[in-house]
């Protein structure tokens, strides 16, 4: 879808001649392979007849180094065009250090008033940590966000689409912003979708919001809060809430989604971030959340320590655990999984109590099960692998 | 015996003294506080407290701007300048302030002493600008802070910008990590057709901070098979005499300028053939580190050692011999031929540099606005 989108892009601005894709060479790994129907990899060198869709009029520059590709784009942003960066979340750590450099050439010259604004550099990191089933624990590492929220809020900006209309949205404003290093983490599985267009652009607007259609708690407080971030979270969240609707028909859930991920920081330290009074409203001030998150776990931590219930926060994400195995297995070997998540709520939830032995007994058997299952069969059980929302 | 060159007495002379003039701002800005034009004996009152700067990369970059000055003003070439090393900051504001465009975006740094005094003490001052070509530093893409990214931001820019001629200037600091190593090879990526040009110009002066560099201690034909192994043809240049240097950057500007412009006639007229792909032009610079400078302090060797990397002299207050070295060096650039009593660069120097956009302090590429993607 974003690679159509893309394409789109490039099309628009082929006479302009100041848009180009970098990447090492993931750019058909990454399913951007809608550019390829409009322009090709560019090369001068040598080019054989068994090459596909590399010309020396190419528009999209790959090398085999994120250092190169990180350079060339700057070197493109700053005289004044445009340019996307797609890379595996892992190895963007490459250009830890080249980010830094940029984020601080970009917030100086936001205060130099002869400097006009140049135009955004935005990654896409979309071969992410939970897809890393083929390749296993050494392209697992979802740190660079920790990395890039070190710098100052005015030229940063983080977003997770939970699927693909809002990854589009999101694309469409980091195309058109301005002067801020946007990283943008999907995917490239084909995913569930849960918003239409339009449901899209006004949740990736807001950039966190309530998803009601998933929620049972309108008209009184949740029992419990369930948050999820990024696209493998979000679908484990859902699922959970499912086996919590079948298990534990009473219980009050809000589920709320986070899109952009600066929301969570103090407004005082973030132009994105929420208000106190809206942070309150929406994570309660005193009802337990689990939230499911992308990355390091401690990253959430980190952004809302300072609001109000902080201490009723418990976070699940990436604890470093991974190898080659099932999609499915990589969630659960660091306890982000629909089972796990269940099991969080009962423990978290004061009024369930020990009426929910039943259930969790229940969902440890299914965790047994899906090892079983997965050594036997090498792939996910079909209940976890096919799950889909229904009303 | 007169250097042999393209350069006739009178502009040698004249580009010496613009050289020089570049060399006496940017020493000025790393130490001076006060009595820019040396009108009174230089005393420590006049010199900073602490002195911040790197002065041992400073007269090469001082050097090539000089010389592509020339050759923007013969050719109406539309030239950036990338120091890798960024330390050298003041040569590049020199060069800026030099030109006018740095009074312009700055009016209190204004042409004459009392805005020279003020570009020498806002100079790693508080309050003023800092030691590297930062972006406060008009004409400036790339800070130099962290070294590697000069060569890849060089080209990102040269990318379908096909009438620019990006100078970048690689130190041989620099030309040891990474990401410099890769970058070379961003010639097979250049399209002469519809992207701009980029010019190398490995800087070799010998040492980094405290210890000899890589490239500065391999044999020339060592040197010479690693760039064509690139895919480069290099031209050497190297010397510490002055007048020689001058004549053999010149020449040697003029032929790779002049290699540039045939592959780029060649690839816009005929169209471009990967089985002929070009061998881009480069520059091998070889001159002395913290050339011009004290060439001994306390008994040791200064220039061309690497004790010149950062200020060849320091301990002023404690040692007022030091003082009066510092005066001799500054002196050794003769001021008073370079600046009227009031402190202005005198015309026939001025006339070297190119004007308007042409100046690459003021090329318009440096900020331009985004174009707005559809």
């Amino acid at each position: 879808m974003q690679g159509a989108f893309l394409r789109d892009v490039m099309t628009l601005n082929m006479d302009g001649r100041n848009f180009r894709i970098f990447g090492p060479d993931e750019t058909a790994s990454n399913r951007w392979n809608h550019v390829f129907e409009v322009t090709d990899r560019m090369s001068v060198a040598e080019i054989l007849k068994t090459d596909e869709n590399v010309s020396p009029d190419g528009r999209i520059m790959e090398m085999l180094s994120e250092h190169q590709m990180q350079g060339w784009l700057e070197g493109y942003l700053l005289t004044g065009r445009h340019g996307f960066f797609n890379c595996y979340e892992a190895f963007i750590h490459i250009v830890d250090s080249m980010f830094n450099q940029h984020a601080k050439w970009l917030k100086t010259t936001r205060h130099i008033p002869w400097r006009r604004p140049l135009a955004s550099l935005n990654y896409l990191l979309s071969s992410h940590v939970w897809r890393q089933d083929h390749n296993g624990f050494s392209h697992q590492d979802p740190g660079f966000i920790d990395h890039v929220v070190n710098k100052k809020a005015e030229v940063i900006r983080v977003y997770l689409p939970p699927d693909a209309n809002t990854l589009l949205s999101v694309t469409d404003h980091c195309l058109r912003s301005r002067h801020y290093v946007n990283v943008i983490i999907a995917g490239k599985q084909p995913a569930l979708q849960y918003l239409t267009m339009d449901e899209a652009v006004k949740h990736c607007t807001s950039g966190i919001g309530i998803w009601e259609w998933a929620s049972n708690d309108r008209g009184g407080d949740p029992d419990v809060v369930m948050a999820c971030c990024g696209d493998v979270p979000t679908l484990e969240t859902l699922a959970a809430v499912k086996l919590l609707r079948q298990h534990v028909p009473g219980l009050r859930i809000r589920v709320i989604n986070v899109v952009d991920l600066m929301k969570l920081q103090p407004q005082s330290e973030h132009p994105h971030g929420l208000s106190d009074p809206d942070f309150d409203t929406l994570f309660t001030p005193d009802k337990p959340i689990v939230f499911a998150f992308h990355g390091y776990p401690w990253l959430i931590h980190r952004l809302t320590y300072r609001r109000t219930n902080h201490k009723n926060l418990h976070v699940r994400g990436y604890k470093e655990e991974g190898t080659t195995t099932t999609p499915f297995d990589m969630v659960v070997l660091n306890d982000l999984d629909r089972f796990h998540l269940v099991g969080d709520v009962i423990d978290r939830v004061p009024k369930l109590g020990s009426a929910m032995a039943y259930v969790k007994q229940a969902i440890r058997d299914k965790l047994i099960e899906h090892k079983e299952y997965i050594r036997k069969h090498g792939d996910d059980m079909p209940e976890n692998r096919e799950w889909k929302w229904s009303d | 015996m007169a250097a042999k060159g393209p350069l006739s007495p009178e502009l040698l002379r004249k580009m010496d003294a613009y050289w020089r003039a570049a060399n006496y701002l940017s020493v000025g800005q790393i130490y001076l506080y006060d009595n820019a034009l040396l009108k009174e004996p230089l005393t420590t009152r006049h010199i900073k407290p602490r002195l911040l700067g790197h002065f041992g990369t400073t007269v090469g970059l001082n050097l090539i701007y000089v010389h592509l000055n020339r050759v923007i003003k013969e050719r109406d070439l539309s030239v950036i300048y990338i120091a890798g090393p960024g330390h050298g900051g003041p040569g590049l504001v020199a060069n800026a302030y030099l030109e006018g465009t740095y009074s312009e975006v700055y009016p209190n740094v204004s042409p004459d002493e009392h805005g020279m005094k003020r570009l020498f003490t806002q100079f790693s001052f508080p309050g003023g600008i800092p030691s590297h070509v930062a972006p406060e530093t008009p004409g400036s893409i790339h800070e130099g802070g962290e070294l590697g990214y000069a060569l890849s931001h060089a080209y990102g820019a040269a990318f379908d910008n096909p009438d620019l001629l990006v100078a970048c200037v690689v130190g041989d600091g620099e030309a040891e990590t990474g990401p410099t190593a890769t970058s070379w090879h961003s010639n097979k990526f250049l399209n002469p057709v519809h992207d701009g040009a980029v010019l190398p110009i490995l800087h070799l002066n010998g040492y980094k901070i405290a210890g000899p560099t890589v490239l500065a201690r391999i044999s020339h034909e060592e040197l010479d098979q690693l760039f064509r192994g690139y895919g480069y043809t290099p031209h050497v240049v190297e010397g510490d005499d002055p007048e020689t240097v001058h004549q053999l950057l010149a020449g040697t500007l003029d032929t790779v300028l002049d290699e540039i412009k045939r592959i780029q006639t060649d690839a816009r007229t005929n169209g471009f053939d990967w089985t002929k792909r070009p061998r881009w032009p480069m520059i091998i610079l070889r001159t002395p580190k913290g050339w011009t400078g004290p060439k001994e302090v306390d008994g040791k060797p200064v220039e061309g050692t690497w004790r010149s990397h950062q200020v060849p002299l320091s301990d002023l207050v404690e040692k007022p011999g030091h003082v009066k070295l510092l005066e001799q060096w500054m002196k050794s650039y003769r001021p008073e031929e370079l600046f009227d009593e009031r402190g202005r660069l005198r015309p026939e120097l001025a006339e070297l540099a190119p004007t308007g956009e042409r100046r690459m302090s003021a090329n318009p590429l440096r900020c331009r606005a985004p174009s707005s993607a559809t």
